[in-house]
């Protein structure tokens, strides 16, 4: 017998966790982009009243954004964990998963992966609203993301020309992937809640199949409704 | 559970998220703390060599400059050290702890840009005093030729550069080629102080190993030792050349007449 409830799906604590650290490096971000559009303005200004708290924030939303990465690893692979004992075909698995996050590989590991969840998530009525969000973000997510890891390489490799436009272009793609990827996590953090709430599964993955059976072949039935075996 | 009046208390209830949450929120906070502490350092980078032609003098050796500059804490050394790194061997650079007492005084560009028109003067004048009617053109303008080289030196700081400066000069007004006379590359360090004599500088140490990477041949230092004793240029570069076991020759000098002598004599006496 397998119990699957809001209290028990793989990726309840980390996507709590995750999304936490997110939201408050999202915010660090906010307001370095702040201090660099004051910057940007008046340079003397900034390091009369700003530099020394812009530095903070920077140290500390870098600090955080490192521990995110880590934490988003291993909340992606929890979902498709929690997803497939919804699904029984659902198709990734936790290597998947991870090779789909590999730097080159991730060039289609993302699009791939997010939209598995959003084509998953959407069997789900009841979460198919919200599960629609996610397929729309894939674009922005591939432009602030690989716009910004192209424009750190640029500055890195070439810091004697950096200007104050590059700065706050950067700024602009950093803040820009991340509140992506916020929205990307409070959508699917929201959508797992959903699949798993009130589902209590007395047969296991035969269960998941069924419903997801009963709810492709009549798409009036509510896949909610769990299916007995006589 | 109810409190006397019969109203319901709420617990508040600490689940594992939060735990988790509060750590990894506070582990990078103290980071950042100790990251922003002040803890000033001054940095050097390993020497490099300009020709005195660069800088509109008609002569044959090197002057040495190095990139220094202040860090008040941990983010910032990082960020110079990464900043350097990118352009070339980050072991190029070196951090040393100064006391914040010697912050501010560090900090004044006034004083580092009075120190090199104070050498650059000092050269002139030095090389003036050794030209006589016989042996070629007098600098006799030597305000001018002041001016003209600080104009030229406007990108660095600092007095180091004085001695090789007064060396190539000297070479311009007497028509001669030291490098070219002894087949070797020159170059040195000292800053150019009242008589002609060569002052204590600093960042030695990045200058000898940055002279040793580039192919100099012979580097000329002050003869400080008598000043300064253990902590003087000549005990540091005693203990550089042994510590990386350099090849160049390394030769203190009181003066630049001391110098001009080795070079026209061709000999010299190396640490």
């Amino acid at each position: 017998m397998q119990q699957i409830n809001d209290s028990t799906y793989p990726s309840k604590i980390i996507g709590t966790v995750h999304k936490a650290l997110l939201s408050v490096t999202t915010a660090c971000f906010s307001f370095v982009l702040i201090f660099t559009i004051i910057f940007y303005v008046d340079h003397q200004t900034y390091f009369q009243h700003f530099s020394t708290i812009d530095d903070a924030f920077m140290t500390y939303g870098s600090l955080l954004y490192y521990i995110n990465i880590v934490t988003f690893l291993i909340w992606i692979i929890r979902v498709h964990q929690a997803i497939q004992l919804r699904y029984s075909d659902y198709p990734i698995t936790v290597g998947g998963g991870i090779i789909r996050m590999i730097p080159i590989i991730n060039i289609w590991g993302l699009g791939s992966t997010f939209s598995t969840i959003g084509d998953y998530l959407g069997r789900h009525s009841a979460i198919q609203r919200l599960a629609s969000h996610i397929p729309r973000l894939i674009v922005p997510l591939y432009i602030a993301v690989f716009g910004t890891n192209a424009v750190n390489r640029i500055l890195l490799r070439n810091p004697e020309s950096i200007t104050s436009d590059m700065i706050l272009f950067a700024s602009i793609l950093d803040v820009a992937s991340l509140g992506v990827y916020l929205w990307l996590t409070i959508a699917i953090t929201k959508g797992v809640r959903g699949l798993h709430a009130n589902v209590s599964d007395v047969h296991g993955e035969h269960e998941a199949d069924e419903a997801s059976e009963t709810h492709s072949q009549d798409s009036n039935s509510d896949p909610n409704q769990p299916t007995l075996n006589s | 559970m109810s409190d006397v009046s019969g109203q319901t208390s709420k617990r508040l209830r600490l689940n594992k998220e939060h735990i988790i949450i509060a750590l990894l929120l506070l582990i990078p906070l103290v980071a950042t703390i100790v990251t922003l502490a002040p803890m000033p350092a001054e940095f050097t980078t390993r020497g490099e060599f300009v020709h005195v032609a660069d800088v509109g003098i008609d002569g044959s050796v090197y002057f040495t400059y190095v990139e220094s500059g202040i860090t008040k804490n941990l983010y910032e050394r990082f960020h110079t050290w990464l900043f350097y790194s990118t352009q070339g061997n980050p072991d190029w650079i070196e951090f040393t702890p100064i006391p914040n007492e010697y912050l501010e005084l560090m900090e004044d560009e006034a004083y580092m840009v009075d120190s090199l028109s104070e050498t650059v003067e000092q050269a002139v004048i030095a090389v003036n005093s050794m030209v006589t009617d016989q042996d070629g053109e007098e600098l006799t303008h030597a305000d001018e030729q002041v001016v003209y080289l600080l104009n030229e030196l406007e990108d660095f700081y600092g007095d180091s550069l004085g001695l090789m400066i007064a060396i190539g000069l000297y070479e311009e007004v007497h028509g001669v080629s030291f490098a070219s006379k002894l087949g070797i590359n020159i170059a040195g360090t000292g800053a150019m102080e009242y008589g002609g004599t060569v002052g204590t500088i600093g960042a030695l140490r990045q200058k000898l190993l940055g002279a040793e990477q580039s192919g100099i041949d012979l580097y000329f230092i002050p003869d400080d030792y008598e000043w300064y004793g253990e902590f003087s240029n000549v005990a540091e570069a005693r203990q550089v050349r042994k510590e990386f076991d350099l090849q160049l020759d390394i030769v203190p000098v009181g003066t630049l007449q001391e110098a001009i002598e080795y070079l026209t004599a061709g000999s010299w006496d190396s640490l």
